[in-house]
C-alpha cells in the first residue's frame, strides 16, 4: 500500500443528509479520505454506502452537507473535478455492440478528447486489466470475469486521481477477484486514491489502509483494521472438536477469566474470549487438567464482523 | 462530441434490432406491399375482354356499329394491346353468341335490336362477378363499352330526329362533323398532376411514413441510455466531465444519420424495384428524406427523454404509436385509406397532428403538384413538429439533471 499524506484530503464529506421521504438514508454523514490511501467503506446492504457515493459523484441530490474533492466543491457541473475522478460501478456498464478497445476508448473520450493521447491510455488500460488477447472482441462475447475487468478498464483508462470502486468483486470467480484486488493495489501504488466499498470484510481488510464502518446512514467506526479490532472487547474465538466434554468442565471453562462465553453442542466447543495474550494457553491448560481429548483445535483472531457485531448488535452480512 | 457521434453511429449499425426494424423492415414491407398491390393496379387498367358480335341483317343495316367495334377491338390474334377494349368474335346469330357464353369463350355479346339500337348481353356469371366487384378489369371494360354504345345509340337517334324535322341539315358538312365528333371541339386535355397518378402510390407513401417513424425508436433507445436514472451506462456518463448536451447531441445526430440512410434505402427500393417514380424530382425527395427523418429523430428524442420508462418500453411505445398513426395514413389497405380520405375531407386539421401522414404528404406533394408550394408547406409543418418535440425533450432532460437513480 502507498504511503499517504493524512494532512491533505482527496475527498471530504461533512454533515451529509439525504432523505427519501421520511426515510433518512444518510444522517449527518462525515467522511475524510486522504490522498494516496485506499479507503474502505464497509456496511451491510442498505447501510447507505451506495447512496453516499452517488451523492459524492453528483448522481443524487442531497438535503444538506458539503462535499469537496481535492479542495473544490463537487457538483454536477464541476467538470474540472470530475475529470480527476473515476468510477467503477457495481454492475457492468459497457456497450454490447462495441469491442473491448472501442468501449475503453469511448469512455476515455469523455475525459480525454485528444485521440493521440487517448490511444496510449487505452493501450495501458488494456494491459493493466490483462485483456490484450481480447481487445478486438465485442463485449457480448466476453465471460463474466473478463467483463468485470473491462468494466474496470473503462473506469480507470483516463488515469483518475480519485477512483471509486463500488463492490467490484460481486459475482466474480476467485481468480478474477485476486486479479482485481491486485490491480487496485497497483493503481494505488501509482498514486491513485481509492475509495472501495464492499460487504466482503476479508477484501476490505486485505487492501484498505483505513476502514469506515457505516450503518443506517451513519459512521459507526473509523480506523485501520487493527484499530477497529482494538475498539471491541471480543478477543479470539477458540473452537475445539471433542466428544467427551462433561458439564463440570464446561462450567469450569465458563468460569475462566478469559472466557466471555462458551457453548458446547456435543461435538464442538466454541469459546468467545476477552482480549488478552494468554487466552489459548489458559484454555489448553484447563482441558489438559481435565483430561479432555480433542481431535481439532483452532483459534481465530477477532474479525471486522466481530467488530460490527459488537458495535451494532448484528452481523455484517445481515 | 465527434467521438460520441461516431461511436453511436457504429452502435446503431451493429445493433441487429435497429438494423432489422429501421433498415430491413421497411424494404420487406414495401416488397410485401408490391405483391399485394399488383392486383389493385391491374384492376384499374383496361384489359381487352372477349365479346361476341352478332353480325346479322340488323347489324349490317348500321355500318357505324361495325366501325365502332372495329375501333375498340383488338385483332383476332391473341396478342394483347392495351389500347383495345374488347376481343371481338363475329357470329351470325344470337344463338351462336349464347353458345359461346355457355362455353365460357366470351363474357358477353353485342347485337343490334329491331329499333336499330346496339345492345349488350353479359353472361350471368360475369355480370355477378362485376356486380360484386370481384373483377375490376371486366368492370372497367363493360363500363367503357356501355358508354361507347350509349354514344352510338344517341348519335343514331339524333340523326333520325334531324332527318324527320329538317332533312336539309343533313347535307351541311359542318353539322355532320359536329354531331360525329360529339363535344370534342369544346374540350381540351389538361394535366392535373405532375405525374400520372397510380392507385399504389398512396400505399408506398404510407410505407415511407411508417418507416420514417420506426427510426424514432433507435433515437429513443440511445437517448435513454444516456440517462443516469435509466441506465448503468447513463450513470457512467453522468459522472464524466462531458456535458449532457454533448452526449445527447451526439446520440441524436448519429441516429438521425442512421435513420436517414435507412429511409434512403427504402426509398431507393420503392423507386427502383416497386417502380414508384417521383417525376424526375429525386433531389427534392432527398430533401424530404432528410427533413422527415429529422422530425422522426426529434420525436425519438422526446420519447427517449421521458422519465422512469425503460428504453425497451420507449421503443415499444414508439412502435405502438407508429402503427396506430399509420392506420390514419391509410397504410393497411383500402379500408384504412378510406379513413385517411374521410379525415382529409371532414377534419383535415387532424392530419396536422399525425407525423406519419405528414411524411406521406411530403411525397404526395413532390409527385403530384406542379408547384412546390404544398411541399414547402408540409416541410414547414414538419419543422414545427420537430421544434415542439425537441423543446419537450430538452425540458425533460433538463429536469432530470438531478434525477434519482
Amino acid at each position: 500500500m502507498n504511503t499517504f499524506n493524512d494532512q491533505e484530503s482527496a475527498l471530504k464529506v461533512s454533515g451529509l443528509v439525504k432523505r427519501y421521504g421520511s426515510m433518512v438514508a444518510l444522517d449527518h454523514f462525515d467522511m475524510d479520505v486522504h490522498q494516496g490511501e485506499i479507503f474502505g467503506l464497509l456496511g451491510p446492504n442498505g447501510s447507505g454506502k451506495t447512496t453516499a457515493i452517488n451523492c459524492i459523484l453528483s448522481l443524487l441530490t442531497y438535503d444538506s452537507g458539503t462535499i469537496t474533492i481535492f479542495g473544490g466543491t463537487m457538483g454536477p457541473t464541476a467538470f474540472d473535478l470530475k475529470r480527476r475522478v473515476g468510477m467503477v460501478p457495481q454492475d457492468v456498464a459497457v456497450f454490447d455492440t462495441l469491442t473491448v478497445e472501442e468501449n475503453i476508448d469511448y469512455f476515455c473520450s469523455l475525459y480525454v478528447p485528444a485521440r493521440s493521447r487517448r490511444r496510449h491510455l487505452v493501450d495501458e488500460a488494456i494491459d493493466f486489466v490483462g485483456l490484450g488477447d481480447f481487445r478486438r472482441y465485442r463485449s457480448s462475447k466476453l465471460s463474466g470475469g473478463l467483463l468485470r475487468r473491462l468494466n474496470i478498464a473503462c473506469g480507470i483508462a483516463h488515469k483518475p486521481d480519485l477512483i471509486f470502486f463500488d463492490e467490484p468483486t460481486v459475482a466474480v470467480d476467485p481468480q478474477s477477484r485476486n486479479a482485481i484486488l491486485e490491480g487496485i493495489g497497483e493503481l494505488n501504488q501509482q498514486g491513485t486514491t481509492v475509495v472501495y466499498t464492499s460487504h466482503y470484510m476479508e477484501e476490505v481488510e486485505q487492501i484498505c489502509d483505513r476502514i469506515m464502518i457505516m450503518d443506517h446512514g451513519r459512521t459507526i467506526a473509523l480506523g485501520t483494521a487493527d484499530e477497529l479490532k482494538d475498539m471491541i472487547q471480543v478477543g479470539e474465538r477458540i473452537s475445539v472438536e471433542t466428544l467427551d466434554l462433561d458439564d463440570s468442565t464446561l462450567d469450569a471453562i465458563n468460569a475462566l477469566a478469559v472466557t466471555q462465553s462458551a457453548d458446547y453442542d456435543g461435538r464442538e466447543l466454541v469459546i468467545h474470549c476477552n482480549r488478552g495474550d494468554r487466552n489459548l494457553q489458559d484454555v489448553l491448560t484447563l482441558l489438559e487438567s481435565r483430561r479432555v481429548s480433542f481431535t481439532h483445535l483452532t483459534s481465530r483472531p477477532p474479525s471486522l464482523n466481530d467488530v460490527f457485531l459488537e458495535l451494532t448488535g448484528k452481523q455484517l452480512r445481515d | 462530441m465527434w467521438q460520441v457521434f461516431l461511436t453511436n453511429v457504429k452502435m446503431s449499425f451493429r445493433n441487429f434490432s435497429s438494423v432489422f426494424w429501421t433498415l430491413a423492415f421497411p424494404v420487406i414491407l414495401a416488397a410485401m406491399m408490391m405483391g399485394m398491390l399488383s392486383g389493385v393496379e391491374k384492376g384499374h387498367t383496361v384489359e381487352a375482354q372477349p365479346f361476341a358480335v352478332v353480325n346479322d341483317a340488323a347489324w349490317q343495316k348500321v355500318p357505324s356499329a361495325g366501325k365502332m367495334v372495329g375501333s375498340i377491338s383488338s385483332a383476332q390474334s391473341e396478342t394483347k394491346d392495351g389500347d383495345q377494349l374488347i376481343k371481338a368474335h363475329t357470329v351470325t346469330n344470337r344463338s351462336q353468341a349464347m353458345n359461346r357464353l355457355d362455353e365460357h369463350k366470351d363474357i358477353g355479346y353485342i347485337y343490334m335490336d329491331g329499333d336499330g339500337l346496339i345492345r349488350m348481353v353479359l353472361a350471368d356469371r360475369d355480370a355477378a362477378e362485376i356486380q360484386s366487384g370481384g373483377n375490376s378489369a371486366k368492370g372497367v371494360t363493360v363500363s367503357l363499352l356501355s358508354a361507347y354504345m350509349a354514344r352510338l345509340n344517341q348519335t343514331g337517334s339524333t340523326f333520325k330526329v334531324v332527318a324527320q324535322a329538317n332533312p336539309a341539315r343533313l347535307r351541311d358538312p359542318n353539322f355532320l362533323t359536329g354531331i360525329q365528333s360529339g363535344n370534342r371541339t369544346y374540350t381540351r386535355t389538361i394535366k392535373l398532376t405532375h405525374v400520372e397518378p397510380t392507385m399504389t402510390a398512396p400505399y408506398y407513401f404510407a410505407v415511407l411514413g411508417m418507416a420514417c417513424m420506426i427510426g424514432a425508436g433507435v433515437t429513443a433507445s440511445l437517448i435513454a441510455s444516456t440517462q443516469a436514472n435509466l441506465s448503468k451506462i447513463g450513470a457512467r456518463f453522468a459522472v464524466s466531465p462531458s456535458p449532457v448536451w454533448v452526449r445527447v447531441g451526439g446520440a441524436f445526430l448519429a441516429t438521425w444519420l442512421f435513420s436517414c440512410i435507412s429511409l434512403m434505402v427504402a426509398y431507393v427500393f420503392i423507386r427502383t424495384v416497386c417502380g414508384m417514380g417521383v417525376g424526375g424530382r429525386d433531389p427534392v425527395a432527398l430533401v424530404a428524406l432528410v427533413l422527415s427523418t429529422f422530425m422522426a429523430s426529434s420525436f425519438g428524442a422526446l420519447l427517449g427523454a421521458l422519465p422512469r420508462l425503460s428504453a425497451e418500453i420507449k421503443v415499444g411505445l414508439n412502435v405502438f404509436i407508429d402503427c396506430t398513426l399509420s392506420v390514419f395514413a391509410g397504410l393497411y389497405g383500402p379500408s384504412t385509406m378510406d379513413i385517411d380520405h374521410s379525415i382529409q375531407e371532414k377534419t383535415p386539421y387532424l392530419h396536422y397532428l399525425n407525423p406519419v401522414k405528414q411524411v406521406s404528404n411530403l411525397f404526395y406533394d413532390i409527385v403530384y403538384y406542379d408547384s412546390f408550394r404544398p411541399f414547402v408547406r408540409t416541410c414547414l409543418i414538419l419543422v414545427i413538429m420537430s421544434a415542439v418535440f425537441l423543446a419537450g425533450a430538452a425540458l425533460l432532460l433538463r429536469r432530470q439533471r438531478y434525477e434519482h437513480l
